[in-house]
């Protein structure tokens, strides 16, 4: 079945055309979301928001980009209104935050470890997710498409609706940011 | 500069070059297909009244009910006090004041 015959059974509601699409973006809706969010659970949860997402407005695709460009631009903006959130929640609900809804004390979430990271470089890989999350959103996006989606920077640019030139320059902006945030990290923990 | 330091910095900037894809968990449509089909059974049918669309147009019908109920009532005060002022007129004209009335 052609992409274009799919995202027109998909049009009409077709059950199996869904799951196909389904089989055939799960993997790569997943390994992005996990990068972004950093935890299983959550990516889970994204990813099945994004096909609910593309279920709901496959009838408004364009058609102007490919499918997997769409699924990745939908993908992308999940994560990021999961982050936001997530950082609204934490930061309005500092006070209750001390001890969690059943009085029980929240914990620091245990490093994150990505399952298809070597093991000889799990730790240093896990070192480097937490600075990652501090990256600014566009900075993190790029990162994240060009180190764990092995994605071109055409490809990038594409998705973030930007040129490769510009991609360029956030991919070395989060490498210096990285640089110094891993620097001042070292130095404290001297 | 070459220091141990930036070097071991370097080395973490490398970590997750070669990185193979995560895969999906299993049985992820199983339970997407359980979640969509709960979100429709759940949808409630009042859902449209918490659109912003909607709130936005109630907003404005309700604004412009406002305006027109202003601009009716100034109309009316404004029809009461010219009325008001001819009473006052036509007993002047003829010489006439309330007192006088009762004498």
């Amino acid at each position: 079945m052609t992409e274009q015959e799919l995202i027109s059974q998909l049009r009409q509601g077709d059950e199996i055309a869904f799951k196909q699409l389904v089989n055939l973006y799960q993997d790569m809706v997943f390994n992005t979301a996990l990068g972004m969010v950093q935890q299983h659970t959550d990516a889970e949860d994204t990813a099945q928001e994004v096909f609910i997402q593309v279920y709901k407005s496959v009838k408004d695709f364009k058609e102007q980009a490919a499918l997997s460009t769409w699924i990745y631009r939908i993908t992308i903006t999940k994560c990021l209104d999961f982050l936001r959130s997530k950082k609204r929640k934490k930061r309005f609900g500092f006070i209750s935050s001390i001890f969690g809804n059943d009085n029980q004390p929240l914990y620091e979430p245990a490093d994150f470890h990505h399952p298809g990271v070597a093991l000889d470089k799990k730790e240093d890989a896990a070192l480097l997710f937490k600075m990652i999350e501090q990256l600014p959103e566009k900075q993190k996006t790029a990162f994240i498409l060009n180190k764990l989606e092995d994605l071109s920077y055409t490809e990038i640019a594409l998705i973030m609706k930007t040129s490769p030139p510009a991609v360029d320059s956030l991919l070395q902006r989060a490498k210096q940011n990285l640089r110094k945030n891993l620097h001042v990290k070292f130095t404290n923990s001297a | 500069m070459y220091t141990p330091q930036n070097n071991k910095i370097e080395k973490m900037l490398q970590s997750l070059d070669g990185t193979a894809k995560a895969a999906a968990p299993d049985f992820l449509y199983t339970r997407l297909k359980a979640r969509m089909e709960k979100e429709l059974l759940t949808e409630s049918p009042a859902f449209f009244l918490l659109q912003p669309a909607f709130l936005t147009a109630c907003l404005a019908i309700v604004f412009a009910f406002n305006i027109v109920t202003l601009i009716n009532s100034k109309k009316h005060s404004s029809h009461i006090s010219n009325g008001a002022a001819s009473i006052e007129s036509f007993a002047k004209e003829y010489n006439l004041n309330s007192n006088q009335l009762y004498e």
